[in-house]
C-alpha cells in the first residue's frame, strides 16, 4: 500500500477554502510569497509523489494554471508528473502524462500501489487551495 | 475521507476568517480522529498542520 497524502491550501480559520473572486481569494494571493511555492524541500516532496491525484475541478484548474505559468515553482514537475484525474465524465485528458480513472474510488487507489500525493487546488491562477483527492 | 484513504492531511491555515467558500470538511465521517506530526508558523501568518490519520 502506498501513502496518500492530502493537501491543502488557501484554508480560512473558519473552515473553508477560498473560492475564485471573493475576498479571501485576493487575500490569499495578496500575501508575499509563502514557503510552499519555492521551498526547495518542498518542491522535492512534490518531485517525489509517485502520482498526483486530483478531482476533475482541481485538474482542469490546475492544469489550466500550470500549462500558462510555465514560470510558476510547481510548473516543471508537475508538467512532468503523473497525474491521475477522478472523473467520471472527462473522456480526454490533455494534460502530459495523466490518466483518468474513473472506476470505484477505492479500488483505484487500492490497486495502484501508490506512494501517492493528493493535491487538489481551487480555482484557476496560478498557486490555490484545495480539498483531497475526490472524484466527481 | 469518507472512504477513509487519506495517510496525511497537510494544512495551510491562513490568518483570515472567510464567512464564505467552499466548506473543507463537508459529509465527513462522525468520528475521524487525527495524530499531529508538525506545527510550522510562517511570518506571512500562515500555519502549517501536518496530521496522520489516527490508525
Amino acid at each position: 500500500m502506498g501513502k496518500l497524502i492530502a493537501t491543502v491550501f488557501n484554508y480560512s480559520l473558519d473552515g473553508l477554502l477560498a473560492d475564485e473572486g471573493t475576498e479571501f481569494w485576493k487575500f490569499c494571493f495578496d500575501l508575499p510569497e509563502n514557503r510552499q511555492r519555492d521551498d526547495p524541500a518542498h518542491l522535492d516532496w512534490l518531485q517525489s509523489a509517485y502520482a498526483h491525484v486530483m478531482g476533475r475541478t482541481s485538474y482542469e484548474s490546475i492544469s489550466e494554471a500550470m500549462t500558462t505559468a510555465t514560470d510558476h515553482p510547481f510548473a516543471d514537475i508537475l508538467n512532468a508528473a503523473r497525474k491521475v484525474v477522478f472523473s467520471r465524465t472527462l473522456k480526454t485528458a490533455d494534460w502530459a502524462n495523466t490518466t483518468i480513472a474513473a472506476g470505484d474510488t477505492t479500488e483505484e487507489i487500492d490497486s495502484s500501489g501508490w506512494a501517492a500525493t493528493a493535491t487538489s487546488w481551487s480555482g484557476a491562477a496560478s498557486a490555490s487551495g484545495g480539498h483531497s483527492c475526490g472524484s466527481t | 475521507m469518507r472512504l477513509d484513504l487519506i495517510d496525511e492531511i497537510q494544512l495551510s491555515t491562513f490568518p483570515y476568517v472567510a464567512g464564505e467558500g467552499t466548506r473543507l470538511f463537508d459529509g465527513v465521517p462522525k468520528s475521524y480522529p487525527l495524530d499531529l506530526v508538525s506545527s510550522t508558523a510562517s511570518s506571512n501568518g500562515i500555519i502549517y498542520l501536518q496530521y496522520r490519520r489516527h490508525r
